[in-house]
């Protein structure tokens, strides 16, 4: 796309990004996937984890994200919306 | 004006069409109106701008369309027998009454398909477009004729078809298949005069325009 994503659309490719792994990720291939510095994605996910869309838990030593239910539920409601703007594409 | 005039000057439909014509347009108000109301949805969540002129040209059209099934529906339900009762209480402010519902569906009808022409036309000079849209309005006052009208709907179709075709290179994009059928129809209801029928396939062409975006929709949602 060539306009500039705004924080909705970053929040849902995060919450995506999580989704499409199997609900575990490492932070590394997160910011990958969600196309984000180490910068921004601090940010979104200190508000993520006080919404508890996401939780982070470690695993032999590693550190990964995973979504709660409520995150699921945000999936849902933004998912829509992002598929009409991939079918509409203005 | 009763039924007759009104059916020889607007309408150009079979007698026996008359009332499900309107049924058809009823149904592109709902649809319509569900694409006005999520694109605005998109707005609010991708705060991009083309969603909400696209919001804008849908709800336009819809309330367009609105006008013009009041104005339909008005002269099936008034009726010859008992327009000739009423005619001296009757009659005078009908023809008011449908001159300005008439020129409101035009006017809106041709507003929203020229959002839709701008939000398509992403090289247009705004200073153009602003002009060029003064007198498109301006022509839609002076045409008094309907299908004129019809002309230039489907002149501004046959352009916004080929921006997106030849320009944004988005052939197989569902705007572009939808304001395909709409060129297609307008240009059939154009030929309604000549060929009475094509107002029938104008409005199955009309609906399959609008069913191509509802089943569009529909699929957003089962994916």
């Amino acid at each position: 796309m060539s306009y500039k994503r705004n924080k909705a659309e970053i929040v849902l490719d995060i919450l995506l990004s999580i989704s499409q792994n199997n609900n575990q990720i490492k932070i590394t291939h997160l910011l990958r996937k969600a196309n984000l510095s180490h910068e921004a994605f601090k940010k979104y996910s200190e508000e993520l984890e006080v919404k508890e869309y996401i939780k982070l838990s470690i695993i032999k030593k590693q550190h990964f994200y995973s979504l709660t239910p409520k995150g699921y539920e945000q999936i849902s409601k933004l998912k829509p919306l992002k598929e009409f703007m991939n079918t509409f594409d203005l | 004006m009763n039924l007759d005039t009104y059916i020889t000057f607007y309408n150009h439909s079979p007698k026996w069409f008359l009332g499900i014509d309107s049924f058809i347009e009823a149904f592109i108000v709902i649809i319509a109106l569900i694409i006005a109301i999520y694109s605005y949805k998109v707005f609010k969540f991708s705060q991009n701008k083309n969603y909400f002129y696209l919001t804008l040209s849908f709800l336009l059209i819809s309330i367009s369309y609105l006008f013009k099934i009041f104005t339909d529906i008005a002269y099936i339900s008034i009726g010859r027998e008992i327009q000739l009762l009423l005619s001296i209480f009757l009659n005078e402010s009908l023809i008011a009454i449908s001159s300005i519902t008439i020129i409101i569906h035009k006017l809106l009808l041709v507003i929203g398909l020229l959002i839709a022409l701008y939000l398509t036309c992403k090289k247009l000079n705004p200073i153009f477009f602003i002009i060029m849209s003064f007198f498109v309005i301006l022509l839609t006052f002076i045409l008094y004729s309907y299908q004129l009208f019809l002309l230039l709907i489907f002149i501004i179709n046959l352009i916004i078809v080929l921006n997106l075709t030849f320009f944004n290179k988005k052939p197989k994009s569902i705007l572009s298949i939808f304001f395909m059928y709409l060129t297609i129809t307008y240009f059939t209801l154009f030929l309604t005069p000549f060929i009475p029928v094509c107002y029938i396939l104008g409005h199955i062409a009309l609906l399959v325009s609008y069913l191509i975006l509802l089943f569009t929709f529909i699929k957003i949602f089962r994916k």
